[in-house]
């Protein structure tokens, strides 16, 4: 009775255990099946069963090549027939066939033994690894470019201790692996200056990133370097590791101390350039005064002076004029090419400047028989350097003054749109249409001769256009070869720009 | 008649700068230096004092500044260094009557000084 009852409780306890056994199997995430020594699959749990798209009872009776395309099958049975010959579990990662999606499983296949030792069948446990496989692969490709580089890239611990380095590090600090691993960080990236190295390390160990030039030692050697440098935090927020990028910027750093020392010496030269200009135009105007004021003197003596005698005086007095202006010229060039030039802005009356202008040509014009005549319409205020201003219109009206030698000179201004134009027109020689294009050029001249007949620097259009530039304007010729040439400047009225700029 | 003390270094522009100024009614002193200025401008009164700026013992300026606080004499700069407009704002509130750049031209450099002492 006894031992009946207690075979019942055994043979009960026997089928609970299989119970609890089963429900294990079955809601273990892993795929698991069981094959005979023909591999025929005897069962499986239902996660296999599912995978496979079939009932739990399904499976028994059938082998891969009902489930995995011909190749995969073979592989499997292949595998397995390996393991019951060899007798030992295999632990491999392969490809397995899921809705026709290509995976990477995890399998762990072990051989089944009778009592007596006898091998008659398989055990099979799998599980999915395709996210873990993913993951590591996309870390492949993080890990070439960080090995391939050209950045110094180390890492190490949050206490310091190094565990790797590309290869770009090893040729910057000029060490080898074995120098290096293991190490606390300052032994393989030593900052020239501790202080700095220090403040990198508290910064990271905050948390944050540090970005600067600093200087690191190679061997002994200074180098100067980019460095980034980066706290690796979890997914807690807790720093588990310090990144430190450093780009070699030695080349760099030394390109910027030529393009400095190239600077320096330009504002030198410059600085020289205009100095030279101002010693010589001042050293140069000292004697002129004298020779300009005695040609007063002489003029001041009533004398009759012969044919000859006065010729020569007009000559002086010609070239004297001249080489003023030449220098006049040449040293306001200098200035504006060298930007050392300041224009004193305000809103200005066109009017009553043509006006100014006219009345100081007249006497030259008059001279010369021509009539200097101004046709000056309503004008709005002008932001621009009066100065300047009268020193365009002096140019253009003497210009053509000069040039003209019968009949009348125009001055006319109007408002047209946002500007106002300015034009001078002659009934003067005209330029070649050939010369149009080098007109505004320095020392350029229509005609050599020109020079000796009419007198002139060949600075003067060429400052007149730098002038109105600098105050936003244009300046357009238009002219007939020996009827007559229109100069036409325009002018901002409101001009945004300088006045912008302006203080 | 009105008093000019003219003081220039160059001898040749005051020689010439004497005798235009002179043509014109007026009576003129030279003073060749700084120290030659300032003893002309203790003995004599002069309607204007009319400065080179670079003078081989003192600069124009330094003579303005001595004399201006002294005397009642008009004060008038020529020279080769030219002033912007805004300098030349500042020279007029200082007391400068005029500042004429060389070259001059005659009839402007008689214009002007007419204009500071003009009869």
């Amino acid at each position: 009775m006894k031992s009946r009852k207690f075979k019942q409780n055994l043979e009960d306890k026997s089928k609970e255990s299989e119970q609890n056994f089963k429900i294990l199997l079955e809601n273990l995430p892993q795929k698991i099946f069981l094959k005979d020594k023909n591999l025929v699959y005897i069962s499986c749990n239902k996660h296999y069963a599912d995978d496979l798209k079939i009932k739990l009872d399904e499976i028994k009776g059938k082998t891969d090549y009902k489930f995995y395309p011909k190749k995969l099958a073979e592989k499997y049975r292949k595998d397995d027939k390996k393991i019951m010959k060899a007798g030992k579990t295999v632990d491999i990662e392969e490809e397995y066939i899921k809705d026709g999606q290509k995976l990477f499983v995890h399998t762990v296949k072990t051989p089944i033994k009778d009592r007596k030792g006898k091998i008659i069948g398989v055990l099979g446990i799998f599980w999915d690894i395709t996210k873990q496989k993913k993951a590591e692969e996309k870390l492949l490709y993080f890990k070439k470019a960080v090995e391939e580089s050209s950045d110094a890239i180390g890492m190490s611990t949050p206490k310091g201790k190094h565990y790797y380095q590309n290869a770009a590090f090893d040729k910057l600090f000029k060490l080898s692996v074995t120098e290096v691993e293991g190490k606390k960080g300052p032994a393989a990236s030593v900052y020239a200056d501790e202080k700095v190295g220090r403040e990198v390390f508290k910064t990271i160990m905050g948390g944050n990133s540090w970005t600067g030039e600093v200087e690191m030692l190679a061997k002994g050697i200074k180098i100067p370097v980019l460095l980034r440098a980066y706290p690796i935090k979890d997914e807690k927020g807790e720093i588990i590791g310090l990144i430190g990028v450093h780009t070699n910027i030695t080349e760099r750093k030394k390109a910027e101390e030529i393009l400095k020392k190239t600077n320096e010496e330009l504002k030198k030269l410059d600085k020289i350039k205009s100095n030279f200009l101002n010693i010589v135009s001042h050293e140069m105007k000292t004697p002129l005064t004298a020779i300009n004021a005695h040609l007063g003197v002489l003029d001041d003596l009533k004398t009759n002076l012969n044919e000859q005698e006065l010729l020569s005086l007009g000559a002086i007095k010609r070239n004297n004029y001249l080489l003023k202006t030449l220098i006049d010229n040449i040293l306001e060039l200098s200035r504006i090419e060298s930007g050392n030039f300041e224009l004193n802005l305000s809103n200005i009356n066109l009017e009553r400047i043509i006006m100014e202008v006219k009345s100081n040509l007249e006497i030259l014009s008059e001279k010369k028989g021509l009539q200097l005549m101004i046709n000056v319409g309503k004008l709005p205020e002008v932001f621009a350097d009066e100065m300047r201003i009268r020193e365009i219109l002096n140019n253009l009206i003497s210009n053509s003054i000069k040039f003209t030698d019968k009949g009348w000179i125009k001055v006319g201004a109007e408002k047209k749109d946002n500007h106002v134009v300015i034009r001078v027109i002659d009934t003067g020689i005209g330029i070649p249409k050939n010369k149009m294009n080098n007109l505004f050029q320095k020392f350029y001249q229509v005609d050599s001769s020109i020079g000796r007949r009419y007198g002139g620097t060949g600075l003067g259009l060429a400052i007149t256009k730098q002038l109105i530039e600098l105050q936003g304007g244009k300046i357009n010729v238009k002219s007939v070869y020996g009827k007559g040439s229109t100069f036409s400047v325009l002018l901002p009225i409101n001009n945004h720009i300088l006045k912008g700029g302006a203080k | 008649m009105k008093n000019i003390l003219y003081v220039e270094d160059n001898e040749d522009t005051a020689d010439a700068v004497k005798i235009i100024l002179e043509n014109q009614g007026f009576r003129v002193d030279i003073g060749f230096c700084g120290k030659d200025a300032l003893t002309k401008a203790s003995q004599e009164k002069y309607d204007l004092i009319l400065l080179d700026i670079m003078l081989p013992d003192m600069s124009g300026w330094d003579i303005f500044e001595k004399l201006k606080k002294k005397d009642h004499f008009k004060f008038a700069f020529l020279s080769v260094i030219p002033v912007s407009i805004e300098r030349m704002r500042e020279l007029k509130k200082a007391g400068v009557a005029d500042y004429i750049t060389k070259p001059f031209e005659k009839e402007d450099l008689i214009k002007r000084i007419k204009k500071i002492i003009g009869e």
